[in-house]
């Protein structure tokens, strides 16, 4: 199949002044599991309605499966959506809201039946046929939504934060059975998060939209392993972000100078010499080790004062004995969470940075350092990455990061 | 008192409304054994006496725009009584029903004198609702009563009851649509067929119209009632009458969508100021005569205050000034004199002061005959027929 | 007694209290009920047995069924006008409001408060004066009926007041906001997600509105109708005002028999029969709209 899906060429909307998605492009193969990502009002829920039908764009194209569908209302579209309310008629049964699409298109009865009982099957509703949408519980209406649209076999499915209204466990649940579904139905899904993780976990592909524009398209581990923007690097996971600059750039490779003055050479991805840039370190990637407080200033705990001193080797400035670049720090804050422990590190210049500590031995987690105490954080240089300052605002912080549900307008 | 109804028309509606309730508050009231007792009357009717000198407070109920805005605080000046001048008679069944269950209670709610229409003066009375006069104590109003109404046939001595205002019920017409409208069979031209409107006061309408078919109302059987009746019904189903209305139909005249009406005199002195072509008719076979009666009902506290009022009110100067207020007829002999000599054009209006050969032809029974049970059986006819 | 026994009863006890605090919360209204409803009705069931008249010595409960037959007798032809009128009334009243409604509820925006206040104004004036001015309106003179004959629509003698027509129309009129309102509210609820499911899963808009948002706004609809067809059976007023000599409906009966022929007993058992007449009217409609309503798609897959 070479026609994609779902394509949006320069798709803009605008309500009024207020501009929800900006000159997008997109691009969705059939069969793909395909994630929109981003905070609240980044434009997510409105590219989906787009291509559902309930927004005209005011400006580009949409095509699904290669014909453009400006001006086609939904009940034309070869879409169907799952709503983040379910918004299951509560005045019909579980059979009869299931049954409604295939009963618009005139479908037969006994196909019907079939149909509805086999998709009600699948997503292990069954036995509920003939309860009403109130006597059901999040979890089941939001099954029997996903059957009602899928049981008429759309194009697309487009699925808009189905699981935002349910708490953990059963998101967790219901977000592998969904993957389950996708790939035995093979039909395109077009998935509306604000979860990063959930987006992780389910999608093929993800873009990372903010302020109405796509920030990276990319596979799940490209996106956490490798943001392209501020943004994403502090949308998906922890924002360890070090300022700096390029310093030196050719094919692609390039020597970075962090603003603490440590220096190291890695990918630059089209960053020219002499651009602003910040280094990002997973937490998971970084390694703590405590600081002998009889070594230097960094023992008086004052952040501030902390510098980078030479590794024992003495040499290059910020370079462990193993080739490892160096910072030190001081402890601010330390989190047991269960399978890991969260470190907050201070360094110079007031940049915090996140250390994940795996609680895989319980002596190892008692000599973890505490609040105040001087630490040196090093990395693999393989782990390092610099990326563009984003447009618009930084992403906010994970901590503040609410999964908030998303409205359109 | 009717002039003027047609404004407060929609007031009267409500108060029907509120005594629907009261009506039915009152048979909570008094539901116990039996609902409401009527009273086998005549036999024991009280005297109120007037005892001592009037003084202290009078409660006089009427019907709205029936006074000027000077008499009663002369009469209070004159007197030192205070007098309580409530108008809250609209409608003489509407009234009855209101003050009907504190009556059988032998009470009137402080009343001292109420104001009805002589036939339901007469229902009281036998109702044993009123109480009789003091005849030396209303003699000086007595003396003055002019000769016509000094004895009708409903209370023959005036033992009871002394009219407030009179006037006569018979053709309001607009002249410029209808000018050959001169009796009351002329309602039943087919010419006219849905321009035409008669009272729902049965003891007004129907009476007409036995006239017009030439029975004397005086000596009317129940047949003659229900005959009228009958023909009453025949016009309504078919119609030829609009609609049965009550002081409204001024509004119906006034808007064009009646031309000849059964109506009261005064409402025609009303109406003409807005528009000179409607004119109270004389009907070819005689109008009716009716008067609105001072009556005393039982439980009165003050009688000797109400006679004092009659007597006040029965002085022909005191007199004039009400009737050039209200343009009805007035029961007090020499009102013509004192307003001829103001200048008044109330004077030369044969609707005050009708000549004798003017209301030749009138009658003045209006109520069916036979006893209660024979009234009802006709009542129950005719509101079916208003009802239709 | 102080044995461990009068510890044990001290616990059902507290419970029976907690058991009892919703019938004292009841007792307020149970009694307004009582005293309001139940009690008037008892006297009215009674008087409506009794027999007599004012004028013969009073009323006597004699269990005087026959009130009832000549109730129903002689006022037949005036019940099935009454419910005709109110039954005419009620219908155009809803093809009014439910537009109206639709439009305030969906496409009203900042306008809906002052819409609705627009709906609810005329309650500012009086009853009794909204249909004079009616009267006024289709008077026979009034530009309407001249407007009307000039476009043929009306014979050159025809009229609008004091026709069947008339009477109608002022019950409609007067009755328009009970309508309404029902039907806004219940229309204002409905999550226009549902709609969009809708419209999703290949309904057109009026598709959408015949199987959505009509099944769910049936609760208001249900709820005008009632709210309009019941005192509009009753009324007296627009036949009163706006009829002639043929559009009387049994409220003027009622009314007349009343306060003109002070006739109780007949009174009372004509209340009480127009009362059970709607009862029964409105249960068999209760029951027949509430399972239309709420069952459309299980009525389109028995077809």
């Amino acid at each position: 199949m070479t026609e994609p899906s779902v394509r949006l060429e320069a798709v803009t909307k605008a309500f009024g002044d207020l501009v929800a998605v900006r000159e997008l492009d997109l691009d969705i193969p059939q069969g793909e599991f395909f994630t929109l990502l981003g905070p609240s009002g980044c434009g997510k829920t409105t590219t989906l309605r787009l291509v559902a039908g309930f927004e005209q764009p005011t400006g580009g194209r949409v095509l699904i499966e290669g014909s453009d569908v400006a001006g086609m209302p939904p009940h034309r579209r070869p879409t169907n959506t799952v709503f983040q309310s379910y918004a299951l008629f509560p005045h019909l049964n579980v059979r009869e809201n299931v049954a409604y699409g295939l009963r618009r298109k005139k479908v037969g009865g006994d196909e019907i039946k079939r149909r509805v009982e086999a998709e009600l099957e699948r997503v292990g509703m069954a036995a509920d046929i003939n309860r009403r949408p109130n006597q059901l519980s999040g979890g089941m209406q939001q099954r029997v939504a996903l059957a009602r649209a899928l049981v008429n076999l759309p194009k697309v499915l487009l699925l808009d934060e189905p699981l935002g209204a349910l708490d953990l466990k059963l998101r967790k649940g219901l977000q592998l059975e969904l993957k389950r579904i996708q790939r035995e139905v093979g039909i395109t899904f077009v998935y509306v998060t604000h979860d990063q993780e959930e987006a992780l976990t389910m999608s093929d592909r993800i873009a990372v939209m903010n302020q109405g524009r796509v920030e990276q398209i990319d596979a799940p581990a490209q996106v956490y392993e490798r943001p392209a923007t501020t943004f994403v690097a502090g949308f998906i996971g922890v924002s360890n972000l070090m300022p700096g600059q390029v310093t030196r750039a050719s094919s692609g490779r390039g020597q970075v100078r962090l603003d603490s003055g440590v220096e190291f050479e890695t990918a630059t991805d089209g960053i020219g010499s002499g651009e602003r840039c910040h280094a990002v370190v997973r937490p998971e990637k970084l390694e703590i080790t405590p600081v002998d407080s009889s070594q230097g200033a960094s023992a008086t705990g004052d952040p501030s004062s902390a510098r980078i001193r030479p590794g024992p080797t003495g040499s290059e400035a910020g370079r462990a004995q193993d080739g490892r670049p160096t910072i030190d720090g001081v402890v601010e804050a330390s989190v047991y969470l269960g399978t890991a422990t969260q470190i907050v590190v201070v360094l110079p210049g007031d940049v915090r940075m996140t250390v994940l500590v795996p609680n895989a031995d319980e002596a190892e987690r008692a000599r973890l350092p505490g609040g105040g105490a001087p630490v040196r954080l090093s990395w693999a240089p393989e782990h390092i990455h610099v990326v563009r300052e984003s447009a618009g605002a930084p992403a906010p912080d994970a901590g503040d990061r609410a999964p908030v549900a998303e409205t359109s307008k | 008192m009717r002039t003027d109804e047609g404004r407060i028309g929609p007031a009267r509606r409500i108060a029907l409304a509120l005594i629907a309730l009261g009506v039915a508050l009152g048979m909570v009231a008094c539901g116990g054994d039996s609902g409401i007792e009527g009273s086998e009357a005549e036999s024991d009717v009280e005297t109120a006496e007037a005892q001592g000198e009037a003084s202290g407070d009078l409660f006089v109920s009427n019907w709205p725009f029936y006074i000027d805005r000077k008499t009663v605080p002369a009469f209070e000046k004159k007197t030192g009584i205070s007098v309580k001048y409530v108008e809250d008679v609209n409608d003489n069944t509407a009234f009855f029903g209101k003050v009907q269950p504190l009556l059988e209670r032998g009470e009137a709610g402080g009343r001292d004198i109420m104001v009805v229409t002589d036939w339901m003066a007469k229902k009281m009375y036998d109702l044993g609702y009123l109480q009789n006069f003091d005849k030396e104590a209303v003699g000086p109003a007595l003396d003055n009563l002019i000769p016509a109404l000094q004895s009708p046939s409903f209370d023959p001595e005036r033992n009871y009851s002394l009219p407030w205002q009179s006037g006569m019920t018979g053709l309001v017409v607009n002249t410029a649509m209808a000018p050959d409208v001169t009796s009351i069979n002329d309602l039943f031209d087919p010419k006219y067929k849905g321009k035409v409107e008669m009272l729902t006061e049965m003891r007004d309408t129907v009476p007409l119209v036995m006239k017009a078919s030439g029975v004397n109302p005086e000596d009317a059987t129940e047949e003659d009632w229900m005959a009228a009746i009958d023909k009453i019904e025949q016009a309504a189903a078919s119609g030829q009458i609009r609609r049965f209305t009550g002081n409204d139909y001024t509004r119906d005249l006034a808007n064009g969508d009646a031309v000849a009406v059964i109506g009261w005199s005064g409402d025609a002195v009303q109406l003409q100021a807005d528009n000179p072509d409607i004119e109270f008719v004389m009907p070819d076979e005689g109008c009716m005569l009716w008067s609105d009666n001072m009556v005393i009902p039982v439980g009165a506290p003050n009688p000797a205050a109400a006679y004092e009022w009659m007597n006040y009110a029965y002085e022909p100067a005191n007199q004039a000034q009400i009737t050039n207020y209200n343009y009805y007829v007035s029961p007090v002999s020499g009102v013509k004199e004192i307003l001829e000599k103001q200048g008044s054009d109330a004077a030369k209006s044969d609707l005050v002061f009708p000549p004798e050969e003017y209301t030749a032809d009138c009658s003045t029974v209006d109520t069916p005959p036979g006893g209660p049970e024979a009234e009802q059986r006709v009542e129950r006819a005719f509101q079916s027929v208003i009802t239709g | 007694m102080t044995s461990p026994k009068g510890r044990d009863r001290s616990a059902p006890r507290g419970a029976l209290r907690r058991r009892a605090i919703p019938y004292f919360l009841l007792g307020p209204g149970l009694i307004w009920l009582l005293l309001f409803f139940v009690v008037p009705l008892y006297f009215m069931g009674r008087l409506s047995l009794e027999s007599g008249s004012l004028e013969t010595g009073g009323f006597e409960f004699t269990w005087e069924w026959s009130n009832y037959g000549h109730a129903l007798g002689d006022y037949q032809d005036r019940f099935v006008r009454s419910f005709f009128f109110a039954g005419s009334a009620t219908v155009i009243a809803l093809l009014i409001a439910y537009p109206l409604a639709y439009a305030i509820a969906f496409r009203g925006g900042r306008w809906k408060n002052a819409l609705l206040f627009a709906v609810v104004a005329p309650f500012f004036t009086t009853y009794l004066i909204r249909t004079l001015a009616w009267q006024t309106i289709l008077s026979d003179d009034s530009p309407v009926v001249s407007t009307m004959q000039t476009l043929g629509l009306l014979g050159d003698g025809g009229r609008l007041l004091a026709t069947d027509g008339a009477v109608i129309a002022g019950l409609t009129y007067n009755f328009l906001p009970f309508m309404v309102l029902p039907i806004y509210a219940s229309l204002e609820r409905i999550d226009v997600r549902l709609i969009e499911a809708a419209r999703d899963l290949y309904s057109s808009a009026r598709t959408a509105f015949w199987r959505v948002t009509l099944p769910l706004s049936a609760p208001g609809v249900v709820a005008g109708t009632l709210l309009t067809f019941i005192p509009a059976s009753g009324d007296y007023i627009n036949a009163e005002f706006l009829g002639g000599t043929n559009q009387a409906m049994i409220g003027n009966v009622i009314q007349s028999l009343y306060l003109n022929l002070r006739d109780f007993p007949s009174a009372a058992a004509l209340s009480f029969t127009l009362m059970a007449v709607i009862l029964i009217a409105v249960f068999i409609y209760i029951r027949f709209a509430g399972s239309e309503a709420l069952m459309g798609e299980e009525a389109e897959k028995a077809k």
